[in-house]
């Protein structure tokens, strides 16, 4: 394991994995890092481990804070770290 | 809902945001506790978002490291109405007054509702709560609903329970029929039953007391069926009272004859409808109509009354009333001797079943027209129970001598 990985794994160990609920229109992501990409189709939220990717139709960023993000619009796909 | 509330109440501010990076513009937000919501993507280049005013002026010290523009495109929300307001002093002043006149005013009683059972007198009624201080127009701090259900209980003696519910400045009245007690004979009392009706007796089941009939046994009315003087069963024993009681079933026969005219009015619904509305003020009516209130030809008339209230709870002294007019048609109706005689006849028998304790065995009716009406003669012949309780007098028969 490299120092980098290290560092990350220590990061991720603190801060904690996020944590993404999904109800109807709404997702909200709590212990996020930022957001790296914002479109109505597209949103990418840096996350301790990785990137979620949400992908839809119509989406805006309801309430962005450091605590969480939470995003209202059409949500057709949801790509998390480790998942698909 | 209370969130947003609370937020528009601190104030908050719209701002639009343009530059190559505006997601390095929402992070830095992010990392400097600024708090963003409503953001929306206009073009690969702008955004708007919305934050609260202290947010805002934080936000000015980031704005070098964002390399983004910021516009404010909107300022809402409390601290910005009162600054507007601030200049319209008069509008201000008739906000204050009116908030005001709305607080003075629901501390009065506007509304008084009685619902009192039937039987219960609601003029006495609502003159003892007059005199108790409840009436439209009262301060609601000065009624003491522990006192007005007291005097309700004292001055009419045929309430039973009392429900006084506030809804806003609204009071509801709710009173129930006291529940009379049964009348009863006293069960030690020396008791007999006697025949209510004239008849032969079937069936004797004594329960107390001593039977003097049998089954078979012609009986008339207000004879005696079972006494309360009951003989000694032993050879020792002394007569003594008892209370007599059971049922006493008997064959009986019940007549009648019954009148009905061949023709009569009946009233037919039309689909012509007229309304007409007045305002209810307090015990004033005023009308919204010309001419009078009463219907000219045959109609029914339908009120339906619209109370006027702010939200549920804040009732006004204002009732809408919308009288609804359906015209009827009077038509002459004949019947023919025989339908009417029977209908009359089954419908006399039907009443004569709930009456009775028992069942009718037989029925037959005679029919007979006479000038435009009809008489029918009905016979029912039932077993029923015949005997009533009464206070029985008779005296007690002598000891047996022992021999």
């Amino acid at each position: 394991m490299g120092l980098k990985d290290w560092g990350t794994q220590v990061g991720r160990t603190i801060q904690g994995a996020p944590r993404v609920e999904v109800e109807g229109e709404r997702l909200v992501i709590e212990r996020h890092r930022g957001v790296r990409l914002y479109s109505e189709s597209c949103i990418r939220i840096d996350c301790p481990g990785g990137e979620v990717c949400i992908e839809g139709n119509g989406l805006t960023l309801e309430a962005l804070s450091r605590a969480e993000v939470s995003i209202h619009g059409r949500i057709d796909r949801v790509i998390w770290p480790g998942g698909g | 809902m209370l969130g947003r509330l609370i937020a528009w109440s601190a104030g908050e501010v719209r701002i639009q945001v343009c530059g190559a990076s505006t997601e390095r513009f929402l992070n830095l937000c992010m990392r400097g506790e600024i708090a963003l919501w409503d953001v929306v993507r206009q073009d690969g280049r702008t955004l708007t978002a919305t934050l609260s005013i202290q947010d805002f002026y934080a936000l000015r010290r980031l704005m070098g490291r964002s390399g983004c523009q910021v516009r404010v495109i909107q300022r809402r929300g409390g601290p910005f109405w009162l600054k507007k307001l601030r200049v319209r002093w008069v509008l201000s002043a008739g906000f204050v007054g009116v908030i005001g006149l709305l607080v003075v005013l629901s501390q009065f009683l506007w509304v008084l509702e009685v619902d009192a059972a039937p039987g219960i007198p609601v003029g006495h009624l609502r003159e003892v709560l007059r005199q108790n201080g409840v009436y439209e127009g009262a301060w609601l701090r000065s009624i003491d609903t522990d006192d007005v259900r007291r005097a309700i209980q004292s001055e009419i003696p045929e309430v039973g329970v009392i429900a006084l519910t506030y809804i806003g400045n609204a009071l509801r009245v709710q009173v129930d029929a006291a529940q009379m007690k049964p009348l009863s004979i006293d069960r030690t009392a020396p008791t007999g039953l006697v025949a209510t009706r004239e008849g032969v007796i079937s069936q004797v089941t004594a329960t107390g007391g001593q039977p003097l009939v049998k089954p078979g046994d012609a009986v008339e009315v207000g004879q005696l069926l079972i006494s309360s003087a009951i003989p000694n069963t032993t050879e020792w024993g002394t007569p003594h009272r008892g209370h007599g009681m059971g049922r006493i079933m008997a064959y009986t026969r019940h007549t009648v004859e019954l009148l009905c005219p061949l023709s009569w009015t009946e009233y037919q619904k039309s689909d012509k409808t007229h309304n007409r509305y007045a305002l209810i003020l307090g015990d004033r009516r005023i009308k919204l109509y010309l001419g009078s209130g009463i219907p000219a030809g045959s109609c029914d008339k339908i009120i339906e009354k619209t109370r006027l209230s702010i939200g549920s709870r804040l009732l006004l002294p204002l009732t809408l009333e919308c009288q609804t007019w359906r015209e009827t048609d009077a038509v002459q109706v004949t019947g023919d001797a025989q339908t009417v005689g029977e209908q009359a006849a089954k419908q006399w028998l039907s009443d004569l079943q709930k009456q009775i304790d028992g069942v009718i065995l037989e029925s037959n009716w005679q029919i007979e027209e006479i000038e435009g009406a009809v008489r029918v003669s009905i016979t029912a012949a039932c077993e029923e129970q015949i005997g009533a309780e009464m206070i029985d007098r008779t005296p007690l028969p002598e000891p047996s001598q022992p021999s």
